[in-house]
């Protein structure tokens, strides 16, 4: 069965999508790469620093006087913004932190490790802005997001054979074809969820252009307006630097019992007008939290009303889970990676048939496959520095990358370059998780460490039987001499 | 109640691929779709409306993956690779020129366009201004995604150049001067 439409319409909306896709396939891949990974940021953050103490709770009164302490003699200057992240099923333990750096805390309370999260930080913000300043990035991010809707709009307008084709898949001799299938497969019936993706990330860069808009259109301020969805602060003074945290927690479990406190920030905390705010996640909701505010002497201020408030309030409040797969606990985020990766193969094979349509061969066919399989390559080194050296890594990461394009260069055979790359991402990942070892000891096979660690073991099996596979493929006669 | 809508988006996967393996059972069909949309109200009885939708979805294109999976025609993939024989091609400087006016027409004009036009869309609609904000910053990507086609996709270059930017030109004295 084949749809109709006009022979035409399908011909120029194929001519578009390609267009498009040439355009965004390399940034794509990248956002979408880290997008997937992502996912797994928390349990990221873990392994970044496995000698921290793990424990699920800890009494509010030693939470209470450890705050206290780091706001008044801490290791760290005060900063606008202080946090207290209490412990979840990801990330077992109690974080203080400032805006700028941050410690765990030891299960008698005291201060312990240094809190690590530059590497999942190196990741959000390739995803979030591609490492460049924010303002920009995120904007060109988001109008990735809505280009992605062009690209879907476009791919099924140019697919007028979408129902015959539903279940083909044909791994046969013809790549081509099979990249086709694969492509068609993939982005058909992803669609629905890339299309949640596309404008969820499209809301992060535009809403306050938008708002800004409305503003102006409407003769008004944009703070008034933002000041509609999200509540204001309050004005506080006089408010002391310590806290009585343990009676604000106390009324917090009152407030939403069954809620799970994810963290407390301290809002102009180097001011006199600072105030609490505690978020706490409601179960089966999709909004991020709800917040409850108290002054520093633990009197409760009020809600922000996020749980109960118009439909479009919770709805641009819910964004953010449901981009990012922040609900639902280790199913979902599995079925997220499943769709990410769907995505980032989308991205890759899109390029690859327009490749494999051109009737010339040329270094683009060699350059392509070397920055795809240098971008985990680049991801890796990066985690080498930064976790194991600490060292600053977004130019590692970029620079890396840079450096992926000289096989590219020098290589002719893209079969052969692939099995490289492949082997090499495998060795890459096999020195990272011995250096781990060596840096960290027996805590490598502690909860934190171990989680990542066999996921690593199994991408660097995964990459070995690849690479291996394509090396076998390059050292046969290639069809085209035989015949 | 977990495993009845799971069974739910089995059956409805299931009733899909074997209409579209007869080819010819319109039925089957029709039942897989009615299966697809009633799964999301079993999964909301299981978990919630909020997360029950998403996973109703979810779970149903995973099946049926594994079904365009478990239906692969598969023969040894063969050494088809050619080895390159050129450095890169130069484009011609027309070519940069038209694919830089494409540019510039698909990707920034077209993001201010859709920015305005959601907003006039939605802002004669007896809706408060919360929900007008959210509706137009729902469907703006829309609209940049299927304008920006639209452009690309129109061979003629002069035409589409003109009408984006006297649309725009409408939008920005709409939005600035008479709302």
């Amino acid at each position: 069965m084949k749809i109709s439409l006009p022979a035409n319409l399908v011909r120029r909306s194929l001519a578009s999508h390609s267009w498009l896709g040439l355009l965004l396939g390399m940034l794509m891949y990248l956002i979408c790469l880290s997008g997937t990974i992502v996912i797994f940021y928390e349990e990221i953050e873990r392994w970044e620093q496995p000698l921290a103490e793990e424990y699920q709770a800890m009494d509010p009164e030693l939470i209470e006087h450890a705050f206290n302490e780091f706001m008044t003699d801490g290791p760290t200057d005060v900063t606008e913004h202080m946090y207290v992240v209490y412990p979840s099923a990801q990330i077992p333990r109690v974080k203080l932190s400032s805006d700028a750096e941050g410690w765990y805390l030891n299960a008698d309370g005291s201060l312990g490790e240094a809190a690590y999260d530059d590497y999942s930080a190196l990741l959000t913000g390739l995803h979030l802005n591609l490492h460049l300043p924010l303002n920009i990035g995120i904007v060109l991010v988001s109008a990735i997001g809505a280009l992605l809707c062009g690209l879907i709009i476009s791919g099924f307008l140019s697919h007028p054979s979408i129902i015959r084709d539903a279940f083909k898949l044909r791994l046969n001799k013809n790549s081509r074809v099979g990249q086709v299938d694969i492509h068609n497969r993939l982005s058909v019936w992803g669609s629905p969820f890339y299309l949640m993706i596309a404008v969820t990330g499209a809301y992060y860069g535009f809403i306050l252009i938008l708002a800004s808009l409305f503003a102006e259109a409407a003769d008004t301020s944009s703070q008034e307006l933002i000041d509609t969805v999200f509540p204001p602060e309050p004005v506080l003074e006089n408010q002391e630097a310590v806290t009585n945290l343990a009676a604000a927690m106390e009324t917090v479990a009152e407030l939403s019992p069954e809620g799970e406190l994810l963290f407390l920030v301290v809002h102009d905390a180097d001011t006199e007008n600072r105030f609490m705010e505690f978020y706490v996640q409601q179960p089966g909701r999709l909004i991020y939290s709800e917040n409850y505010r108290f002054d520093m002497a633990g009197n409760y201020l009020g809600s922000a009303g996020y749980s109960d408030t118009e439909t479009a309030k919770q709805i641009l409040y819910s964004v953010y889970r449901i981009h990012f797969g922040h609900f639902g606990g280790l199913l979902t985020k599995i079925l997220y990676t499943i769709f990410g990766f769907a995505l980032t193969w989308v991205s890759v094979s899109g390029i690859n048939i327009w490749l494999e349509k051109r009737k010339k061969r040329d270094r683009l066919n060699t350059l392509w496959p070397a920055l795809v399989w240098g971008t985990p390559l680049a991801l890796i080194f990066a985690a080498f520095t930064q976790v194991i050296f600490h060292l600053p890594s977004v130019p590692v990461f970029w620079l890396v990358l840079l450096a992926s394009l000289v096989p590219g260069m020098l290589q002719e055979d893209e079969v052969q370059l692939k099995s490289q790359m492949q082997i090499l991402c495998a060795l890459a990942i096999l020195i990272l998780l011995c250096s781990y070892a060596i840096r960290f000891g027996g805590f490598a096979l502690a909860p934190a460490g171990l989680a990542i660690n066999t996921v690593l073991l199994g991408l660097a099996l995964i990459f070995v039987s690849l690479g291996l596979r394509n090396y076998r493929r390059s050292q046969q006669i290639p069809v085209f001499a035989a015949s | 109640m977990i495993l009845l809508a799971l069974i739910i988006s089995c059956l409805a996967a299931g009733c899909l691929f074997a209409s579209w393996r007869s080819r010819q059972i319109e039925l089957l069909n029709w039942i897989g779709w009615l299966l697809t949309f009633s799964s999301a109200y079993f999964w909301s009885i299981a978990l919630g409306p909020e997360f029950g939708t998403v996973y109703a979805f979810l779970i149903f294109t995973c099946v049926i993956w594994i079904l365009v999976w478990r239906n692969r025609q598969e023969a040894e993939r063969v050494n088809d690779a050619r080895p390159v024989r050129h450095q890169l091609t130069r484009p011609s400087i027309v070519q940069v020129a038209r694919n830089s006016a494409l540019f510039v027409l698909a990707v920034p004009v077209t993001g201010l366009v859709s920015l305005m036009l959601s907003l006039v869309l939605v802002w004669f609609f007896p809706l408060t201004m919360l929900n007008k904000v959210t509706t137009a910053i729902f469907i703006m990507p829309l609209i940049w995604g299927g304008f920006s086609t639209w452009i690309i996709a129109d061979s003629r270059l002069w035409l589409t150049a003109l009408s984006s930017l006297g649309l725009l030109i409408l939008l920005c004295l709409l939005v600035f001067i008479l709302l």
